[in-house]
């Protein structure tokens, strides 16, 4: 009986817990799949949003030509900045990590130091100053703009990361693999990867996520729609009128932008909980 | 382990995937070309007229230097709605270069000329559009032909955004511009020069529901009467606060009246009807009225705190939710809007032109005392051609481009489309333009209004002004706090450009 | 996508589990031929300049982006505050003029408390509060469900921020119908217009689900690992669940207690993204306006055209010099430097 009593309270604590989390998602699936919602009760079944979605071109309600950014457009838009900024992050910082975790040199400390710093310290706060250096060096409205911005922000991050994983390795199974007769390349892909792998990985997803979410640097630094990403499109729904996008639109959109993250939610737990360890918390 | 690497790899490979997929999707979708071909085909009518207009261009067409080397000439536009039917703005230009490539070709010139560039419309607001100009100027991006509010000439051309335009205007004058209404050019004129060319002018009137005034027991005359009366002084402010009262104590409406929703200009013709104005021809610096000022925000604050029929959050409301909602729907009683909502009604579906007819009159803003003049603000919006189009060599192109677009053949498209009004004589023949019924019965009211300044402070004129009716109607400021803090503001900001009078 | 041929043949599992071996094996040889390159073009300019040259080129270009995009903009910031720059970019130097005008500016005292509430409340309902039941709870249910509750806790911190305020924006729309009011009509409450009447719970709702996960993980760390032996000699002592969080657990959290507090204090403060999205410092006269957002408001936002890009660095700096004191002071207090061992072996 007692036992009961426990799994009741244990199921209670976890309903508590989750559906304010996890209701507002079901609330987005059942509006794109939807003509309208009473609460969280779905009326009337339909595809159309999804339908008109992907069909890429979404109309403007009074515009007889003007429309919005191709869907697809934008999706190639919101991967390439996100590909661009993993890719970056993961070299950029696991050669630094590389070289702060094995060699000793005059300033390793204090540089590492002021990564650590780095790593605490709010970028945002220099929005204004990042804007003028890009229109000074020209990248102002292009993607590579914004993909540097957020590289060099989140690289005290990544060197923080890879630079644990190789003071993870010690300097003799590196040497006694060289010194087994087996080639460089042999000695990195069976000793080294192994171990950094999952390093590279938090980095690769943290680095991903993180361009594929970003909304501040591109909203600022993208003038034109043919640069627009998934966040912009979804903002400007949200700031919209309905009457000119209907919500099972921007339902569908939305939920459209969220696919990868559900999959690195569903399939990649591990690094996101690293990623959270390490990384900055907080809004 | 092991299996943790392999679920990667097929996330991975399912986004890649996914992406691809995408990536194929919008290459092989349909690309858009349709829409431009259609516009081509109704133009083909006008062929005549267009072929005249090609005569009158030859000669200058032939002088242009860039056009004697065979190449692709990209021209640059930029124009904003926010409204989405006011897409003719843009859409012009690419018709205008159809016809300009057909005349160039006439002429045996292999140049074509191609427009890029970008519509604006919601949710992009005012904001966020010059926003973007400013900074793609700064980057040496910006466009070649920009449209703005006439207003924001003074801050362009003292900043050299933009080049005078009279030598242009002069050698075009005999092909569309001698037409243009008089009193437009005025607004675009600063220190003396004329900055850029009117593309569309509006009013500003008092929408009413016909059928609310109806419940409250008018008469059909009286309500037919109403404009007249406005027109007259004999319904005043006090008198709107009166009404919208009725309105809403007998339940017949959730709001008396409404106003925009975001930071604008409408609010000044409240000002101006109480006797503020707004800059001094003579000296050329703005105008604070003082008393006008402390009247206007009283009568703000009233409408809000006495009357009720103001909602205190008007100006933090959606536009739909707040705005056209209510009004289109005949839960307010009056709109203080712009002839461009009619436009936005009908195109969006929120009414048809039967119901617009039978349930929605339309006024001046009326005065603030019996006897007193009506008011209400126009606010042309004009093409300016940018500094950096001539540092491409590519102003006198944009400048043709830009004239053609003035043609009331292409004009009439935007002001139909999206109920702006006229700016040329001819346009008013125009059978596009005449046949519209309400840019007729609105066009008395350009005898009745005025212009903001074009000065280069008035942004942050504005924004105190903005800020302070704001503070008013949510109840963060008194009318007198709020009074105190425009002078502070003014003079502290802007103390150099502005005139303070009783 | 016509092509029926394509579709005669069904696909097996076999079929799928070939193409991404065979795409796989391409990848993989890209990459090892990439490092390949790399090793050679590294170990060449060891052997011809030294080790010392290799540091350069492992870190050189890291350290030019961190230049750039990091040092370049402080000094930046700092200088731009000093003048009265607009979109012309003109260095009009006015020096601390924008600094008197933040302590004359009418708003600043309103910006400032609306700022110190909103960092205080999200704090301590949300990022510490929330995370500490959170993570209490989860420790004393099963773990296989513990771990998936506090997964679940993960989703609002990697969903899109425009995603995640759509989605609070809509379920607190002011219609009777939608989600929050509809619950609350349940139970016989009139619907509210939570953005107009309330912006701040919504606001601090948000940042507080998103920012929940951070303090979570911590404290969950913590707690793991804490000695089995304590909870089974309190047990045996007869303590019940609640005196063993309060005289067990909390007090060997408080470390980790005092690091989520400080860290999320500053990421608070300055980030201003989901206020954007949510109200933009709306309803009304910058009811929800924070100091951050305030400053983004002054130098980019404009509708008459007139931005003030040097007011706005002004009051981006106080942040920044907020940020670097904050910053250095957590890596005096948290002993960072612990983490910053010597390399055991040196090159």
């Amino acid at each position: 009986m007692k036992a009961f009593g426990e799994k009741i309270g244990i199921g209670l604590a976890v309903a508590i817990l989750t559906i304010p989390v996890l209701i507002l998602y079901v609330y987005l699936f059942l509006i794109s799949v939807s003509e309208d919602m009473i609460g969280i009760i779905p009326t009337g079944f339909t595809w159309e949003n999804w339908i008109e979605v992907l069909d890429g071109e979404i109309p403007v309600a009074g515009a007889t030509f003007y429309k919005y950014p191709n869907i697809y457009q934008v999706a190639l838009n919101t991967f390439f900045l996100a590909v661009m900024i993993a890719l970056l992050e993961v070299i950029l910082s696991s050669l630094a990590g590389y070289s702060l975790s094995r060699f000793k040199f005059r300033g390793r400390s204090q540089l590492l130091t002021t990564i650590l710093i780095l790593h605490a310290f709010p970028g945002i706060t220099l929005l204004i100053a990042l804007f003028f250096i890009l229109v000074q060096i020209g990248l102002y409205n292009t993607l590579i703009g914004v993909i540097l911005v957020k590289v060099a922000l989140e690289l005290p991050l990544g060197i923080w990361i890879m630079k644990g994983f190789f003071d993870g390795i010690s300097w003799d199974m590196e040497m006694s693999a060289l010194v087994d007769g087996c080639s460089r390349l042999g000695a990195w892909w069976r000793v080294i990867m192994p171990n950094v792998r999952n390093g590279l990985m938090a980095v690769l997803i943290f680095g991903f996520l993180s361009g594929w979410a970003e909304f501040i640097y591109a909203q600022t630094f993208i003038a034109e729609q043919s640069f627009w990403t998934f966040s912009m499109l979804v903002y400007a729904f949200t700031i919209g009128e309905y009457s000119y996008i209907k919500p099972g639109i921007t339902a569908a959109i939305a939920l459209l932008y969220m696919i990868p993250v559900i999959l690195f939610f569903l399939f990649a737990q591990k690094y996101l909980l690293r990623i959270q360890l390490i990384g900055k918390g907080g809004a | 382990m092991r299996k943790g690497q392999i679920t990667i790899q097929a996330i991975v490979f399912l986004i890649i995937g996914l992406l691809l997929g995408a990536a194929i999707g919008y290459f092989i979708a349909p690309k858009p070309t349709g829409d431009i071909d259609a516009l081509q085909k109704e133009l083909e009518d006008k062929e005549a007229q267009l072929q005249q207009i090609q005569a009158q261009l030859q000669d200058a067409l032939s002088q242009l230097e860039n056009l004697k080397q065979g190449k692709t000439i990209t021209i640059k536009v930029w124009a904003i709605g926010p409204d989405p039917p006011s897409e003719y703005r843009f859409l012009n230009f690419k018709l205008a270069a159809e016809v300009l490539n057909e005349m160039l070709r006439d002429l045996g010139s292999n140049v074509t000329i191609e427009i890029e560039g970008q519509f604006f419309a919601r949710p992009i607001e005012w904001e966020q559009y010059r926003q973007n100009f400013y900074q793609s100027f700064a980057a040496g991006e910006a466009p070649d032909v920009y449209l703005t509010g006439h207003e924001d000439i003074g801050y362009l051309a003292e900043n050299n955004f933009i080049i005078p335009l009279d030598d242009y205007i002069d050698k075009y004058w005999d092909l569309i511009y001698y037409d243009i209404f008089p009193t437009l050019w005025k607004s675009v004129e600063y220190k003396g020069q004329k900055w850029a060319v009117p593309q569309d002018t509006e009013a500003r009137p008092l929408y009413f529901r016909k059928d609310v005034l109806r419940q409250l027991g008018w008469s059909e005359e009286e309500i037919n009467a109403l404009p007249e009366k406005i027109k007259n002084g004999e319904f005043t402010l006090q008198d709107l606060l009166e009404v919208a009262k009725q309105a809403v104590d007998a339940g017949l409406v959730e709001r008396g009246i409404l106003h925009r929703v975001k930071e604008g200009y409408d609010y000044l013709q409240f000002y101006l009807a109480y006797g503020g104005s707004l800059w001094n021809p003579q000296t050329g610096k703005m105008v604070f009225n003082t008393t006008a000022w402390e009247l206007t925000l009283n009568w703000f604050y009233d409408a809000v705190y006495e009357y009720g029929v103001i909602s205190p959050n008007q100006f933090s409301g959606d536009w739909d939710a707040d705005f056209h909602g209510p009004f289109t729907e005949g839960r307010a009683l009056f709109l203080s809007g712009g002839t461009w909502h009619k436009g936005e009604w009908i195109q969006k579906g929120l009414l048809t032109e039967e119901e617009f007819k039978e349930v929605v009159g339309y006024a001046l803003h009326p005065a603030a005392r019996p006897g007193g003049k009506p008011v209400t603000l126009s606010h042309p919006l004009v093409y300016t051609i940018t500094t950096q189009a001539k540092e491409r060599g590519l102003d006198e192109i944009a400048f043709v481009l830009v004239t053609l677009v003035t043609l009331p053949t292409f004009n009439s498209k935007h002001a139909v489309q999206s109920a702006h009004l006229a700016i040329t004589r001819s346009q008013v023949m125009e059978t596009q333009y005449s046949q519209d019924w309400f840019l007729q019965d609105v066009a008395y009211m350009l005898e009745y209004t005025t212009f903001i300044p074009n000065h280069p402070d008035w942004g942050k004129y504005s924004r105190i002004v903005f800020n302070a009716l704001r503070a008013v109607e949510t109840g963060d400021m008194t009318p007198s706090e709020a009074l105190n803090y425009m002078i502070n503001e003014m003079q502290a900001q802007i103390g150099d450009s502005v005139e303070f009078v009783e | 996508m016509s092509g029926e041929s394509i579709w005669q043949k069904e696909i097996t599992g076999e079929d799928i589990k070939r193409f991404f071996q065979f795409l796989f094996g391409a990848l993989k040889d890209v990459f090892i031929n990439l490092y390949n390159k790399f090793y050679d073009y590294g170990s060449q300019i060891i052997s011809r300049y030294g080790s010392k040259m290799a540091i350069f080129f492992f870190l050189i270009p890291s350290l030019g982006f961190i230049s750039i995009f990091y040092f370049l903009p402080f000094v930046l910031t700092f200088l731009i505050g000093l003048t009265s720059m607009d979109f012309t970019f003109q260095w009009n130097w006015v020096g601390i003029q924008n600094y008197i005008r933040i302590i004359n500016d009418s708003f600043a005292p309103k910006i400032l408390g609306n700022t110190f509430f909103y960092v205080f409340t999200t704090l301590s309902f949300f990022n510490v509060g929330m995370a500490l039941v959170v993570s209490l709870i989860t420790n004393h249910i099963p773990d296989e469900v513990g771990s998936a509750v506090r997964g679940i806790w993960l989703l609002p911190r990697i969903t899109p921020s425009t995603v995640y305020a759509l989605l609070w924006l809509w379920a607190a729309r002011r219609e009777s119908n939608a989600l929050i009011n509809w619950f609350l009509g349940l139970l016989g409450i009139p619907p509210i217009d939570w953005m107009l009447n309330h912006p701040w719970v919504i606001v601090i709702l948000v940042n507080g689900f998103v920012g929940t996960s951070f303090g979570m993980i911590v404290f969950t760390a913590a707690l793991k690992s804490i000695p089995e032996d304590y909870y089974r000699a309190a047990r045996v002592d007869g303590a019940s669940t609640w005196e063993i969080i309060r005289y067990i657990e909390i007090p060997m959290i408080k470390w980790p207690l005092l690091f989520v507090t400080a860290y999320q204090t500053l990421s608070l403060l300055t980030s201003f993204e989901y206020i954007l999205i949510l109200t933009d410092g709306g309803p009304g006269l910058y009811t929800t306006e924070v100091w951050s957002l305030y400053s983004y408001h002054v130098a980019f936002r404009s509708y008459g055209g007139t931005v003030e890009i040097g007011y706005g660095a002004a009051l981006a700096t106080v942040l920044v010099i907020i940020g670097i004191i904050l910053s250095i002071i957590y890596w005096k207090v948290f002993k960072f430097e612990e983490m910053m061992s010597e390399p055991k072996i040196e090159v």
